[in-house]
């Protein structure tokens, strides 16, 4: 529905399943080659609603020139800037208030397990899953207390590893009070009947959920929310 | 209901959204106390739908003194709320008198009454001429029965008098902003310039199914205009009009008379139109008259729906109509139904998909709720419309799209227009 395209500002940083494979060597990129290439994707934007941006690859609040990266981008001329992270880092002082301040408004939030004992260990950092909700949780008082408003959606990586607690999943997003839901299925990762489990959870807690990657019991669960456009 | 010796007090009560004030209140409220035949003590009270309806009932017990009448208009979305306050007031004070009205009873007045013990009478259509009427009817002993679009109890039976034409010279209605000083409720306020609505879609109440337009004269709009827009502390209001681009020349006219007051920056929001008869010049029009946020369509883009619903769309008549609004620096909330006859799953999809790709402002999207007096209602067996009974009347299913998609669809769609809002300003 809504496009955004997808710039990496790193490289093996974005958190995913650390069973299923160690991701390689992380790097950040420099600044000046991300900005390079949201300019060159804001210049050429046509139609519908943007230009928007992702910043994927990296874990954006450990990349040590987010604020430059936030700022020219909306320079540039991006009207959605969305952070794909692991949310960990913004219950940090002053993190989900500078981001909301420099202008941020989206945030795609990566989980890959529904509980702390899941998600930690999947994501093997331990007290990852207790941060992430109380970065959602700033995130969301930085929206209020600046009185403009945020849209928050969770990034499900779906492995074998983390397939039958995909309903579980679905209620942590609604509990963290996140507008949508993306299940990424990769290969035979996850049962139809699993999946329809979790998107019938997000639906009665009134969140938006979708699926790529896999067949779904409705056709309203295949229809994405925003599209990806690598660039 | 017996003759009276002193002054009927009548408590004309609106439920009224979050920061909204009851302008079915007001305009009633002028035109029961220029009724010449009547001694009557008005009060008007609004209240927040939010409130518990026992507190709002406990509100109007505790008036002192009390009131004879409670005269309440009703909507789909308060009708629940007004009909448990009303059965608290009745079994607090079996003598107090209750009258109805609104859209949401008057096309279904014996219904109402037959469901509603509480209820002893429901004015059907406009009620600035039946309600004075009705009043003086219970002042003097006579039968309310026999009132023009009154339907009330006899003797136990649920009785309807003839219904009453609508009011055709509007400017004989008394203003509602002229003869008392006019509050606006979070600093904005409501007007309207005519009733009735070229459109006859057949989801919705406000041509009333006619597609007679009445207007009041240009010297009552300016005047009302210059009433509500003179108030001290104002910053914006609105215009309650089905469609406020009705004609170019009216457009033009409107522009006339607002464009004073927008140029003190009092801004119009949400002011309806239609967007497609919308060019550059309409715009520019818009914004003389201090229009900063304008709401429309296209409600469905499914061929079938619209032909069911008797609505016209142009795919590029109604982005060019957008885009022309968008230059002009008018904020534009596109609206979609969800579960009009005729549509599948696929057509709300593509309407969704439709109304991004010209970026509104905000995105509306709701589910259809068949209400009293359209068309969907009285044919809603026919279309396959399954729906709740009890107000607001929300869909069910329709014979294209089962209850469950209907759900998703709608948390589908809410979560895109959170998402088109989350941007850059």
């Amino acid at each position: 529905m809504i496009d955004y395209a997808s710039v990496p500002i790193g490289a093996a940083g974005e958190l995913c399943c650390a069973r299923c494979g160690a991701p390689g060597d992380m790097a950040a990129r420099d600044a000046a080659d991300v900005l390079a290439d949201v300019s060159r994707i804001a210049a050429q934007w046509t139609g519908g609603p943007g230009p928007n941006v992702t910043y994927t690859g990296f874990e954006p609040f450990a990349h040590p020139q987010l604020p430059a990266l936030v700022t020219s981008a909306a320079q540039a001329g991006v009207q959605r800037l969305r952070l794909r992270t692991d949310a960990g880092a913004l219950a940090s002082p002053g993190n989900a208030a500078g981001a909301f301040a420099a202008g941020v408004r989206q945030l795609e939030v990566v989980l890959l397990g529904g509980s702390a004992h899941s998600h930690d260990r999947l994501a093997e950092k331990p007290g990852l899953f207790e941060a992430a909700a109380a970065g959602v949780a700033a995130w969301r008082a930085a929206a209020t207390d600046a009185g403009d408003r945020t849209f928050v959606s969770v990034r499900v990586p779906v492995c074998r590893h983390n397939e039958a607690d995909l309903p579980q999943v679905a209620a942590v997003a609604a509990a963290w009070r996140c507008e949508a839901v993306h299940f990424v299925v990769t290969g035979d990762a996850a049962s139809e009947a699993v999946l329809a489990a979790a998107l019938e959870t997000a639906t009665v807690h009134g969140v938006a959920a979708f699926v790529s990657g896999a067949a779904v019991p409705s056709q309203v669960y295949a229809t994405s929310l925003w599209r990806e456009v690598d660039v | 209901m017996a003759r009276r010796r002193e002054a009927l007090r009548v408590a004309l009560v609106g439920v009224n959204a979050p920061g909204y004030r009851s302008l079915a209140t007001a305009y009633l409220k002028a035109a029961v106390a220029a009724e010449p035949r009547l001694d009557a003590a008005l009060m008007r009270l609004d209240f927040d739908a939010s409130v518990d309806p026992w507190w709002i009932a406990y509100r109007l017990l505790a008036l002192d003194p009390a009131p004879d009448v409670v005269a309440m208009p009703v909507m789909c979305w308060t009708a629940r709320q007004v009909y448990e306050i009303v059965r608290v007031l009745k079994q607090a004070r079996p003598e107090l008198i209750v009258i109805l009205g609104g859209p949401e009873v008057g096309p279904i007045a014996e219904e109402v009454l037959s469901a509603q013990p509480a209820v002893d009478a429901v004015v059907r259509g406009e009620g600035e001429v039946t309600l004075p009427e009705l009043l003086v009817a219970l002042d003097r002993g006579g039968d309310p029965c026999a009132v023009p679009g009154v339907s009330a109890r006899d003797h136990g039976e649920v009785v309807s008098g003839p219904d009453r034409e609508a009011v055709s010279d509007l400017d004989s209605i008394p203003s509602p902003f002229l003869d008392t000083p006019w509050v606006p409720s979070d600093g904005s306020a409501y007007i309207e310039t005519y009733r009735g609505c070229p459109h006859r879609c057949s989801y919705c109440f406000e041509g009333k199914g006619s597609t007679r337009i009445r207007s009041f004269s240009w010297e009552r709009i300016a005047a009302d205009v210059a009433a509500v827009a003179s108030v001290p502390g104002l910053r914006a209001y609105s215009f309650i009009d089905p469609v406020f681009n009705l004609t170019p020349d009216r457009l033009s006219r409107l522009a006339d008379i607002c464009e004073p007051y927008a140029r003190n920056g009092i801004r119009l929001h949400t002011i309806e139109v239609d967007i497609e008869r919308i060019d550059d010049v309409a715009a520019r029009e818009l914004v003389r008259a201090g229009v900063a946020s304008v709401e429309t369509g296209p409600q469905s883009v499914g061929a079938a729906a619209l032909s069911e619903c008797r609505r016209s769309f142009d795919a590029d008549r109604f982005t060019a109509g957008v885009e022309a609004c968008k230059r002009a620096g008018i904020a534009v909330e596109c609206d979609l139904i969800v579960g009009l006859p005729g549509d599948t799953v696929d057509d709300v999809v593509r309407g969704l998909e439709f109304v991004t790709s010209v970026d509104p402002a905000v995105l509306q999207v709701s589910t259809l709720h068949v209400l009293p007096g359209t068309d969907l209602w009285a044919r809603a067996g026919e279309l396959g419309l399954v729906f709740d009974p009890e107000p607001p009347h929300e869909l069910i299913a329709t014979r294209d799209i089962g209850y469950a998609d209907l759900r998703r669809l709608e948390v589908h769609g809410v979560a895109l227009g959170a998402q088109l809002r989350a941007a850059n300003r």
